[in-house]
Formats: structure tokens, sequence, C-alpha cells
């Protein structure tokens, strides 16, 4: 009997009623108990068919025994905050309504988090020089929809959500929720490093990922060192609020104290700290917001070269709301110990800055690793009944640094040790094959263990300067000299002579008429403008290899149904393989050069045509479905929990086999 | 003198000791708790037994019938500035009236305050992972290639940081379980953390060889053992413990927190309960 059976017999049965408000009454046809679902970012079914094959992941190759193993349809782009997204509502972008990593609001090209945004007090009253505010900041969540989950919390089933990726803030309601990728650092960053020294060859003005701050010894063996935190908004012109620190070096024993707070923490030449806390002053004496980070020491001598990690909320004493409930983080903190907060952990830009070595930047990922991996254990261990989801990100941000070592014709695989650092990989798959070993031991005739990931991997060789090709392509002109071409934010665009830029990492823009702030396309033209952009995006060469750039450029208007928020991309561009777009050109610069090498250790990319990098779906139920999509997760769960109402979006996978 | 000040510094541990006896088994908030209440209530019995309860009254009085004069007056603006003066002196002449008592209780609340402090205002050594222990040196640092340290229940980490500026040397250990961890360098022995599982026990993180007048308000502080005299003993050390917070009504509250709250709402409820003027 299910439960649509048990309704239509017991009908206003008191007991009956009682049993469904307490979730006590339980599926008793072929669904589900429980249902398991392990997400891991970035997961390629290529190389886990590899890895399945040469006996590194055992697990997974008896999951897939059991039920079925085959790609999952990624989002389109297909990035992390638009899959996950996908996943979460079951929609696309056109109901969602993330399209990017970043958007540009209609009006202004400047770009936002395309995830969520602060929220300023509505009212402050000034006293003196301070702007008190009479009603509360908030951060605000942007993706649109609704959850699958509601579906399975309106039946009274318990839902846990752990690292949850864009649910920053995490929505109030019966699902636990501890938000993951998109989770800001204490600065409002997706995460920026600190990184304190004396080497004047160290310090330049690129910010990107983090600061350098140039710091001098007065003689005593000391460092006053200042860290920079988050903005005082009650101020004018809202300050960086700063903790101030000493670090006493100890060069003979190549070693430092560092005394913050009234603590003393000792730290050794290569030595990675604990987590340490630090306060910055509100009000002095009066308000204050906490913050957590971990120092490196990565040299003392003759230089020194001190990293401090992006400043993460506090689990235990949340600044901003990272749970729900909100005290869960806290709940969390104590029984595993303090864990990074922010949703891109692993410092993958201080690698590319040359900050961290690989090495170093490895210690660093896996500390992230260990401590997701506790996190796992014990919420892991709590589960009971309903849905338990969990998220691991190590896949994702260390096969994007360090795909070099298992590409050949990366720019990079004849200066990377290939001898040391070749096995990352392999390693990271095996650390999940072992989560899913220990999942599995819970899968029995109720429970359903399923694997998957929101796309897969191709190599990042060379990068293409899409807003230069605009300009070469007179598509966009641009004025002004190298120095302006190569700054952020189109200032050397000539707008009025421009009719298409780039920004984020897929997607183009016309610069039409009433809405850009200096329109010129007129919207009767967009669309013959649009294709005639398209075919000369897929008909685009790399000089250097013959290859075409562009897979294929869709047009959003024919590719999403229904009517798109305003801000959204005109086109998105699905690089081939190999390609991708640079760095540079995703926030307005202009380089010369239309297609370079990427030297950047980032070297592995999914933001490519859809079609080349699949996702991974992995069930102990066998899959009936033969394209699903990571839009049919969420109702194909909730048909596992046989909820009273289905989600709205999606397919079920599994078919009527439930 | 030294012998009768650590005596004196006993008493008082042992007599909250003997208060903190039947919440040894569970959560350290409840007792921190129950001294608190305990503390409110002693202070507004101190407070009437020291106090000029008729005068007090009186006056409370008299400073109600400024006020509503100034009401009464409001149009008359001599009469209310007049009022306003008198209220003014009134108000001093409260204060006098309560500075005895309050003298009074300012003693054994200090007291009061380094036991808890000792008790409940930092984690346990044996719940952390490592441990920052810093020396300090009135003379000259000890030569780096002789600087030793003995350990009883933790492990030693190096390095040693040696910082010339401020005569101190700093390093970690790693509790080896719970209890007293012993150190031993430079011919001085010292002794830190809980000698007592129980919630509540003093927690000792700090260490001087000279006077114990201030460890009868820092009981966290312990004297040190000379077992030998040499020009490079540490004259004091401190170990670096995190604060303890207590989960209370939703807060994160610190220990003086929890003495602030709960001995003003005790105190409060007892003035009413005793009939305590103030």
């Amino acid at each position: 009997m299910n439960r649509r059976d048990f309704l239509r017999l017991a009908a206003l049965s008191p007991a009956a009623l009682f049993a469904l408000q307490t979730g006590c009454f339980r599926p008793t046809g072929g669904g589900a108990r429980r249902v398991i679902l392990l997400g891991m970012d970035g997961m390629d079914p290529s190389l886990v068919r590899g890895f399945m094959a040469s006996g590194d992941m055992p697990s997974m190759k008896r999951l897939a025994a059991m039920g079925s193993f085959g790609e999952l349809g990624t989002s389109n782009p297909p990035q992390s905050p638009v899959a996950w997204s996908n996943f979460i509502t079951g929609f696309g972008p056109e109901v969602h309504g993330i399209f990017d990593f970043i958007h540009r609001m209609p009006g202004s090209i400047s770009p936002v988090l395309s995830t969520s945004r602060v929220v300023g007090p509505s009212s402050t009253v000034r006293i003196g020089k301070w702007s008190l505010p009479l009603s509360g900041a908030k951060v605000e969540l942007l993706r649109k929809g609704e959850p699958f989950w509601k579906s399975i919390t309106d039946d009274r089933i318990p839902v846990s959500l752990v690292k949850l990726p864009v649910e920053f803030p995490p929505e109030a309601g019966r699902a636990r929720i501890l938000s993951g990728l998109g989770t800001p650092d204490m600065r409002g960053s997706q995460g920026s490093f600190t990184f304190f020294t004396d080497d004047a060859s160290s310090i330049s003005d690129d910010t990107s990922g983090g600061i350098v701050v140039p710091v001098r010894d007065y003689g005593d063996g000391s460092y006053k060192i200042d860290i920079v935190g988050p903005e005082n908004s009650m101020l004018p012109g809202a300050p960086k609020m700063k903790a101030k620190a000493t670090v006493w070096a100890d060069r003979n024993a190549r070693s430092v104290r560092i005394d913050i707070d009234g603590h003393s923490h000792v730290l050794g030449q290569g030595e990675w700290s604990p987590w340490i806390g630090m306060r910055f002053e509100v009000i002095p004496g009066i308000s204050s917001v906490s913050a957590m980070g971990r120092f490196f020491l990565k040299e003392i001598s003759p230089r020194i070269k001190l990293y401090l990690s992006p400043l993460n909320i506090d689990p235990e004493n949340p600044a901003l709301p990272v749970s729900n409930p909100p005290e869960w983080s806290r709940t969390l903190s104590e029984r595993v110990g303090p864990f990074y907060t922010q949703g891109f952990p692993e410092d993958t830009k201080a690698l590319s800055r040359g900050i961290l070595t690989d090495e170093e930047y490895l210690q660093q990922a896996g500390i992230v690793l260990e401590e997701r991996k506790k996190l796992f254990h014990h919420t892991f261990s709590e589960f009971d009944e309903g849905l338990f989801f969990f998220y691991f990100g190590s896949l994702d941000l260390n096969v994007h640094m360090f795909y070099r070592t298992m590409d050949p014709a990366s720019p990079l695989y004849g200066t990377t040790d290939v001898q040391l650092f070749g096995n990352v990989i392999r390693d990271l798959y095996r650390e999940m094959d072992s989560i899913i070993g220990r999942a599995m031991e819970m899968i029995d005739d109720r429970t359903v263990l399923m694997v998957m990931s929101d796309h897969g991997f191709a190599p990042f060789r060379r990068a293409f300067n899409l807003n230069s090709w605009l300009a070469a392509e007179g598509y966009a002109s641009v004025s002004g000299g190298s120095f302006d071409r190569n700054r952020e934010l189109f200032v050397a665009t000539d707008w009025a002579a421009t009719s298409a830029y780039g920004l984020g990492l897929n997607c183009l823009y016309l610069n039409e008429q009433g809405r850009e702030p200096d329109g010129i396309v007129p919207s009767a033209e967009k669309y013959s403008l649009l294709s005639r952009l398209k075919n000369d995006l897929e008909a685009a060469t790399d000089s250097s290899t013959g290859e075409r750039i562009v897979r294929e450029a869709f047009i959003t208007s024919e590719m999403y149904q229904g009517i798109l928020p305003e801000y959204a991309p005109d086109m998105i561009v699905g690089y081939n393989r190999g390609m991708r777009s640079s760095w540079e050109t995703t926030l307005g610069r202009y380089p010369e050069e239309v297609v370079l090498d990427n030297d950047d250790p980032w070297s592995g990319t999914h933001c490519v045509a859809p079609s080349i990098v699949p996702g991974t779906l992995v069930s102990s139920r066998p899959v009936t479905l033969s394209n699903p999509e990571l839009k049919d997760i969420g109702k194909s769960i909730a048909s596992l929990l046989e909820t009273t109402r289905l989600p709205a979006g999606g397919r079920n996978i599994f078919g009527n086999d439930v | 003198m030294s012998d009768f000040l650590d005596f004196i510094n006993r008493i008082f541990t042992d007599i909250t000791t003997i208060l903190l006896l039947p919440f040894g088994g569970l959560p350290p908030l409840w007792g921190l708790v129950w001294l608190s209440l305990l503390a409110g209530v002693c202070m507004i019995l101190v407070f009437k037994g020291f106090s000029d309860q008729e005068a007090i009254g009186s006056l409370r009085k008299k400073m109600g019938a400024q006020a509503l004069g100034m009401l009464l007056f409001i149009s008359n603006p001599v009469t209310v500035l007049s009022m306003a003066g008198r209220l003014i002196l009134s108000n001093f002449a409260y204060l006098w009236l309560i500075l005895k008592p309050i003298l009074v209780i300012a003693i054994p609340f200090v007291i009061l305050m380094g036991q808890l402090d000792a008790r409940f205002g930092k984690i346990s050594p044996s719940q952390l992972e490592r441990i920052t222990v810093t020396l300090v040196y009135s003379n000259d640092l000890p030569e780096r290639n002789s600087f030793e340290v003995k350990c009883e229940n933790a492990n030693l980490m190096e390095p040693f940081v040696f910082i010339p500026t401020l005569g101190e040397v700093s390093f970690r250990i790693r509790p080896g379980g719970p209890g007293l961890i012993t150190l031993d360098t430079g011919g001085v022995s010292f002794t830190f953390g809980e000698a007592d599982t129980r919630a509540g026990s003093v927690s000792i993180r700090e260490f001087d060889t000279g006077t114990p007048f201030s460890r009868i308000i820092r009981p966290w502080n312990a004297k040190a053992s000379i077992s030998s005299i040499s020009s490079y003993a540490p004259s004091k050390g401190r170990i670096d413990l995190p604060a303890r917070r207590y989960d209370v009504l939703g807060g994160r509250w610190s220990w003086l927190t929890v003495l602030l709250v709960f001995s003003s709402l005790s105190a409060l409820a007892g003035a009413v309960v005793f009939r305590v003027k103030i």
C-alpha cells in the first residue's frame, strides 16, 4: 500500500492523520524510506569508467553493477551555479534566473554576483560619524523557483542538505541546510587571501583572488600586521575594518609566533595553523564581528612570506547565516571542529598567482578534504530516514588545477612535475570511492543510493579573448592604447560603435538600444545580428591549431522557453574541447591576441559546450530514462519517497519502476 | 606571608569547590548559573546588612517627590530648575548611602570573579589538540642549544620560538589526556590544567615564582616549584587557552555575562523577597 492508497482508505481517521503529521507513515510499496544522494562536483564519467576498469574505484563499480551507471545531462552553460540551480529547481535558467557566475544588470555594465546579494538596512540614524541601522541588513538568495525538496518536507519527511550549492543564505523551512558553493568569505568575495611579505618582488597591484600586504621588521624581530576584514557600513565611505596582529619572527628556529586578540600561536616554516579566530570592531567596545582564518608560514628567511586564508564565517558564531536552522552550523562545529564555510574553499587563486606552490596548494586542499570527510561521517551517522544530500567539491577544483598532469597537450605539461603530481586526480577519485563505499553500507531494500555530478571535464589549453575577437570582427570598437585595452570593465570600449560584448565565462550580450546604457542595436535587428554572430563564432578557428573555437553558439531566446529576465544574456557561447574564454575577457578586457596558450595552472574546464562535459549518474536502482538530466533528479527523489505532490520540473528517471 | 596567602587562596578555592559539588557531573553552565544566582542573593543580603535602609527608603521617596514636582511645575522654569538641582544633590546622597555596602560587596565579588574565571573562563587543556606555552624570563633567555623542557602528560612540539625583545620563549605541547600537565625547565617545575575532571574545577593556566598575593584574585595562577637555582629559569609562564562560551537563550555568552545577568536577576528577586530597599 502506498501513501495515496492509505489516504483513500483512512480518510479522516484521526490515527491516520496523526501518522501523516508525525511522518511515521512510510511507504510500504516499492518506494524508498531513505534516499542518499552524493553530489560530487565535476565527477567525469569517462574518468570514472577508466578508474573503475583500473580497479581504483571498486565501490563505484559495485554500485554501478547493482543499478546503473551513465551520463547525466548538464546545464547550459555547464557552470556549477547554473547546473546546481537546475538540480535544485528542476528547471533551467529561464526559471531559476542563474545564467553564469556573474550577471550584469540592465542599465549598467558592472558585473554582480549571480547567486546572492546584500541589501542594506532600509533606514539608519546618524549619531556623530556613525550611521546606526534601524532595520537589519540582509543577504538575499537570487535563485528563483521552488526547490524540489519542498514537496518532500511538506509531507514531513526529514531532509538534510549538507554543503548545498547555490543556497546562500539558506532558505527557512523544514529542511536542514548547510550552505555550500556561493557562500562568501567575510570580505564578501568568493575567497580572498592575504599574503604578508617583505619581499618586494611579490608585491604587485594584482588583487585577483587576494591581496599582498607589504610588511617590515622594525629591528626587534616583530612585524605589525593589519588583517583587512569586512566593510564597516556604519561609517562614511564604508571603510574596511582591520584586526591587528603581531608576528614575532625567530629566524634561527624558522618559526614565528603570531599574537592576535590576546592569543599566541606558534607556527613553523611549512606549517599550516589551525583555525584562528579574530574579531573586527564595528563599534569599538560595543559591537564586533568574528571571523576565522588559517595561516601558512611559507618562508621566514631571507624574506618573510606569511599566507592567511580567506577570512571564513565562523560556523560556531556566524556573522552571516550559513545554516537552517541557524544553530545547526554551531552544533556541527562543536561536533567536528571548525570548518571552511566559504563556498570555494580550495585556494586556486593563490596557486594561479604563484603565492602557493603545487605542493602547498595540495596541502591546503587536503585540509579542506579532511574537514569535509569529517563533516560527512558525522552527518551521515545521524541520518536515519528521508533524504540525505552531501556535496563534495574537491574533485572539481583540484581537477581544474591539475588537469595538466594528465593532458600531454597542455602548455604546462612540460613544466609540471608529473612524477610527483601525476596521481593527484586518481587519488581524489579513490577518496570519493571510499565515501561511496561508506554510503553503500546503508543500502537495503528501502534505501537508494545515488551519486551524481553536475558536469564533467575537458582540457583548457587555449584561451579565447571573446571581446578581442568581437573587436577584430567589427562587432566592437576599442579606443585607447594597450594600457586601456587591458583594464577591466570595458574601459577601452567605444560604445557608440559596439554592438556586442562578452561578460562572464560564457555569456554574450548585445549593446541593445533602450537596455544597455549606451545601446545602439535596435530591437528589430537583434535576431539577425545574433544569427550573424552565431555563424561567425561557429566558423572561427584557432590559427595555431586550425581547430574550431566554438562548438556551438546558443541564442538564448531560442534555447530557453518563456520570457527571460531582462538581465539574461543574448547568447551562450559553447566552446569547443580544449578552448575556453580567457580570464581577461570575462571582465571586459581586450588583450591584443585573440587566442593564446593558457599558461595558468587552471588547466581543466567545463565551461564549454554542454555536450562535451556531461555529468555522471550512478544509482543503486536502475535508471530507466535514456537521457537523464540534472533537472530530473529532484522529481525522481520525490517519486522514490512517494510524496503526495511531485515537484513541477523534471522527469522521473526511474520511470514506473518505483 | 607567602604561605599565609596561599592558605587564604586555598580557603576561597575550597569553599567554591564545595558549593559546586552538587553540579560536578553536570554541564559547566549549571554550576556557573548556580553560583551566579547565589552571588546575587548574597549581594542583596550584604547590601541590606551594611546599608542604612531607612535612609535609603526616605531618600528614594524624596527623589520621587522631586521628580514629580518637576512634572507638576513644568510651566515654572525656576521651580523646575530648583527641583532638578535638588534631585541631583539627592542622587549624590544616594550614591554616598550605597557606597559602603558596595565597597563591602566589591571585595568578595572580585574574589568570586577570579574563581569563576579560573573554573569557567577557558576551555580545558585536555579538550585541545595543541596548546601554546609561553615562558617569561626576567634575565637573559637561555641558550638555544641547551634549552630543554620535560613534559608529563603532554608531548612537546617543536619549534621553540625565542623572542629576546620580550624575554619570552614560546612553544606548543600536545596534551596527553585529562588531568594535570607538568613542565620542567631551567630548574623550575610548574603544573597546569585541571586536577579534577568534575565540571567547575579550577584550571591552572599561569604560573610564577614570585609573590602569591595576586593568586587570591587570580586562582588560575599557580606557584611554580624550584628544584634548582639557575640563571636561565623562567620567572613566569602561561598557557594559551581559548575562551569558553555558553549557549544561553540562543546566544553565546561569556562566563562574565552569565554572572552579571543571573546575579542581577537573583539580586532583584532577593530585593523583593527580603524587602530590601535599593
